[in-house]
């Protein structure tokens, strides 16, 4: 019969407790920390709490961390580049409301990369529409809103 | 907008950033979206990091001008052609919304110099972005010949425009300096040749105020086309009849001559040229029996070119059967310069060059696509089209200019 105990690993792996803004627990390992830039900065600092991310909701922190994980992937090469394009693509392919949201938390986690693609797809979008319509577009909107009010 | 200014303009904001990417054109477009939006675009820290290097060529303004007699000249529109779209098309009336009738001097960077034209009582030089009609005005200085030589040398690149948008003017003045006595062999006789140098008067738009540099450069031959081409602080211009350049380094001041690649003595038949910026170095596109050159120059002490891209009389004609039709003979038929040339290069910028072939106009882009693209016939651009015109491209930018 097959030994089903696993094997010990040289050492336990970090992990580092995220909990959302709606209270939703995303234990992460290293590899993802590492592109959250905003929570790297803060780790020696935390030590073993969990980090609260205030400002982002448990659907998009999920998101957000998935993509991490992807792209970490790649990076290792478990993907090819045509692979995580088509992936990126899919990613993005949301609506406007999700998409937004996405465009801001990575820009306040400083996801450099995904923060890059969402607003590649955003002006992308823009290109196709007149005037009138860039207007109508509520998401825009309200990010210059909330630009004036921090202040 | 005053008030906001210190949370706007943050390095990460994220409208600041999403906008930034979008292209001139789309952000000229979109100042109508609503009044955040216009304040944002308008905004010069937002201008100043919206500004690309890499600005496409959106097109060329295309002027003749006919000399009547020597104190009267007649200028025709001018026209614009449109190339950055698919469907091209050539405006006329472009700088209506300038006071008088001009006559293009030089554009860099989005601003373009012009004067008014001739006669007029109170000759203005104006400095003006088309993009989004601001202009401002100078007179035209005293101690300066009306027919001169002026070039803008404006690079918000190594003078930001964040406070304001400073820019200099070279005018260019050929003057007599006197005699030379040269021996002609055969008759044993001195003659008199006529000594010229050309001097620089520059004006700062900070200062508001023209003055004459120390700086003179000896040189008997004339300036030809394509005057004042800006590129890393240095102004250049063909002269004797484009196989020399004329510079004139702003920063320090100094003038010298550089010969062009090829001398005359290369060509059995007479060329074609011109002179255009790329990545901020001076580029020389010349037409003649060899084929087509683009040459680089890769510096300017020694001077070193370096020939960039080639393509003969053949190859040319085998991209372009129905346009270049017998290309080698009609190229080979120009012995003289009063000749006026088959094909034309009339300005470059950026790879790609407008060309004049025959009775038409072409745009070339040397690298991607080696097809020309025929974008207008010359008659659309004016009777007189043919004769030495004013071309110069055109890049789009936001860049404001204030009323002196």
């Amino acid at each position: 019969m097959e030994n089903r105990e696993t094997l010990p690993s040289p050492e336990k792996e970090k992990l580092t407790t995220l909990m959302s803004l709606d209270g939703h627990i995303f234990p992460v390992e290293e590899a993802v920390i590492v592109e959250l830039r905003a929570i790297r900065r803060l780790l020696p600092a935390a030590g073993d709490a969990t980090i609260p991310i205030s400002q982002v909701t448990g659907q998009i922190l999920a998101k957000i961390i998935d993509y991490c994980r992807k792209h970490n992937d790649h990076k290792l090469n478990r993907l090819r580049d045509e692979e995580i394009s088509a992936w990126d693509r899919h990613f993005v392919d949301v609506d406007e409301e999700l998409l937004f949201d996405l465009l801001v938390a990575s820009h306040f986690l400083e996801v450099k990369d995904l923060f890059y693609l969402t607003v590649t797809t955003v002006t992308d979008t823009m290109k196709t529409k007149s005037p009138a319509q860039v207007g109508n577009m509520d998401q825009l909107r309200n990010l210059f809103i909330s630009n004036f009010r921090l202040d | 907008m005053k008030k906001m200014k210190g949370h706007w303009f943050a390095n990460d904001d994220i409208p600041m950033n999403i906008l930034s990417r979008l292209s001139t054109k789309t952000l000229h477009l979109f100042k109508s979206v609503s009044k955040d939006w216009l304040n944002l675009i308008s905004d010069r820290s937002f201008i100043s990091l919206q500004l690309k290097r890499s600005e496409p060529v959106s097109g060329f303004y295309f002027q003749e001008v006919f000399q009547w007699t020597d104190d009267e000249y007649v200028d025709q529109c001018i026209s614009y052609i449109n190339v950055g779209v698919e469907r091209v098309n050539v405006w006329c009336n472009v700088l209506d919304f300038l006071p008088d009738n001009v006559v293009v001097l030089s554009l860099n960077n989005g601003l373009l110099c012009c004067r008014t034209s001739f006669p007029n009582s109170h000759p203005m030089i104006y400095v003006c972005n088309p993009l989004n009609k601001q202009w401002r005005s100078l007179m035209w200085p005293n101690n300066i010949a009306k027919d001169c030589s002026i070039a803008l040398a404006f690079d918000p690149f190594r003078d930001p425009i964040d406070v304001s948008t400073d820019f200099k003017l070279v005018a260019v003045s050929r003057i007599e300096e006197g005699y030379k006595q040269i021996l002609v062999e055969e008759d044993e006789e001195e003659e008199e040749e006529e000594e010229y140098s050309f001097f620089f008067d520059i004006y700062s738009s900070k200062t508001r105020s023209w003055r004459r540099s120390k700086e003179c450069c000896k040189c008997n031959h004339e300036l030809t086309k394509n005057r004042g081409v800006l590129a890393d602080g240095i102004l250049y211009w063909l002269v004797g009849h484009g196989y020399g350049i004329l510079m004139f380094d702003l920063q320090n001041e100094l003038s010298w001559l550089i010969p062009g690649p090829l001398p005359s003595a290369e060509f059995t038949c007479t060329p074609e040229m011109c002179i255009g910026e790329s990545q901020d170095k001076l580029c020389y596109v010349i037409i003649s029996e060899h084929g087509m050159q683009l040459w680089i120059l890769e510096d300017q002490f020694a001077p070193k070119w370096d020939l960039k891209f080639h393509a003969s009389l053949d190859e040319l004609e085998g991209e372009n059967i129905a346009v270049l039709y017998n290309l080698e003979e009609k190229i080979r038929s120009r012995l003289s310069r009063d000749v006026i040339p088959w094909m034309d290069p009339l300005s470059f910028k950026d790879g790609v060059v407008l060309l004049r072939v025959s009775a038409a106009v072409y745009l070339y882009e040397f690298g991607t696509r080696r097809r020309m693209k025929k974008l207008c016939d010359v008659s659309t651009l004016g009777p007189k089209a043919m004769f030495s015109p004013i071309v110069v491209p055109y890049t789009m930018s936001l860049v404001p200019v204030e009323q002196a």
